[in-house]
């Protein structure tokens, strides 16, 4: 054996006596990799936790189409009982106040001329119904839009009184009409 | 060598904390004694072991068995010892290359006493301390491991000419430092 190979061979056999000091797998298992010590989740709990997510998604989404309403889905809201329209604008008017959350129109009624406004959708039966003949009455909607129309809806319908020839409910048919 | 099973690994693979453990007690001192020899300081083998068996357990989907799961895992210890001493270097550490000096034995720890042992062979200690990195890389896997010169090319990622051409040199380089050339370097 050449001096090479005894020199070699001696330190073989002295490498092979190295130990590594302590435990790689505490090591490593034990704090490097928190999550390998997690409880493991099989498919049923990945289904259920899919079908939790499906639905939450889906409750967000329907809620979220109740909110978003289109202007061309207009007009929502409109008088229920044409025979107690006011008689012309003179008799009500319209503001809105939108300093609060739920934005709120204020009908007044400037005599005694009864009238009654609903709400015409699901969506927005939220909204109050208002019925009165005199004083100010508050009809709650919740969103701008709906304010819109409203207001258009009920000074539209009394120019519709004060000028036959005009037909519809067309909010935009009164240029005149100060928008809220 | 005491070495993976199969299905050890398949177990682990598929992420059995105790085929995962297994592995790991399984290989630690075959990667530790490598660590130890390449970066010759003891805490630092002891992070570049740990370094090795958590990326060995990330890339376990990895290995496709065309080499042993040893020489695999020899590659990834490798390459983690590399990294190390590059950026040792970056930090303006001397590289034991540099110096050529063995370490300082007086701050031994329990790991730092086992390096001793490795070197109680003072005269082979300062020839391996002096070695170039790669060449010691070859004679570590290729005399200590006891690896085929195909399993130290495929665990160093290069030819096995280059690995034959790299042993010749360290052999040389060793044996005239040991015996001032007068042996025979057996290949």
């Amino acid at each position: 054996m050449t001096p090479l190979r005894n020199n070699l061979d001696q330190a073989k056999a002295q490498y092979r006596k190295v130990r590594y000091r302590g435990n790689l797998a505490d090591d490593v298992l034990g704090t490097s990799l928190p999550i390998a010590n997690a409880p493991k989740r099989g498919w049923r709990d990945l289904l259920a936790l899919a079908a939790a997510l499906a639905i939450g998604m889906g409750a967000m989404f329907l809620w979220m189409s109740s909110r978003s309403v289109s202007t061309s889905t207009l007009p929502v809201v409109a008088i229920a009982d044409p025979a107690t329209r006011p008689a012309d604008t003179t008799h009500i008017q319209t503001q809105a106040q939108t300093t609060t959350q739920t934005p709120t129109v204020v009908v007044e009624a400037k005599d005694a001329t009864p009238f009654t406004a609903v709400p015409t959708l699901e969506t927005f039966a939220s909204a109050n119904t208002t019925t009165g003949s005199a004083g100010d009455f508050s009809l709650s909607v919740p969103s701008h839009p709906i304010l819109f129309s409203l207001a258009s809806l009920v000074e539209a319908e009394a120019e519709n009184q004060l000028n036959p020839s005009t037909n519809g409910m067309d909010p935009g048919a009164s240029e005149t009409q100060e928008p809220l | 060598m005491q070495t993976v099973d199969d299905i050890t690994l398949k177990h682990a693979r598929s992420g059995r904390r105790d085929a995962k453990a297994r592995v790991l007690e399984t290989m630690q001192d075959h990667w530790f004694r490598f660590c130890l020899m390449q970066l010759r300081d003891s805490h630092r083998a002891e992070d570049a072991t740990q370094e090795t068996a958590m990326r060995v357990l990330q890339s376990l989907d990895r290995f496709d068995g065309r080499s042993s799961f040893k020489t695999w895992s020899f590659g990834i210890a490798l390459n983690v010892c590399r990294e190390l001493r590059r950026k040792q270097l970056r930090h303006g550490a001397a590289d034991f290359d540099d110096v050529g000096e063995p370490i300082d034995s007086n701050a031994a720890d329990d790991a730092g006493v086992q390096m001793d042992a490795i070197e109680q062979n003072a005269a082979l200690r300062n020839v391996l301390a002096s070695l170039p990195a790669r060449q010691r890389e070859v004679v570590t896997l290729r005399y200590l491991e006891e690896m085929s010169v195909q399993d130290t090319a495929n665990a160093m990622g290069c030819a096995e000419g280059t690995v034959k051409a790299t042993l010749f040199a360290a052999l040389r380089a060793i044996r005239e430092k040991l015996t001032g050339g007068k042996a025979d370097v057996e290949r």
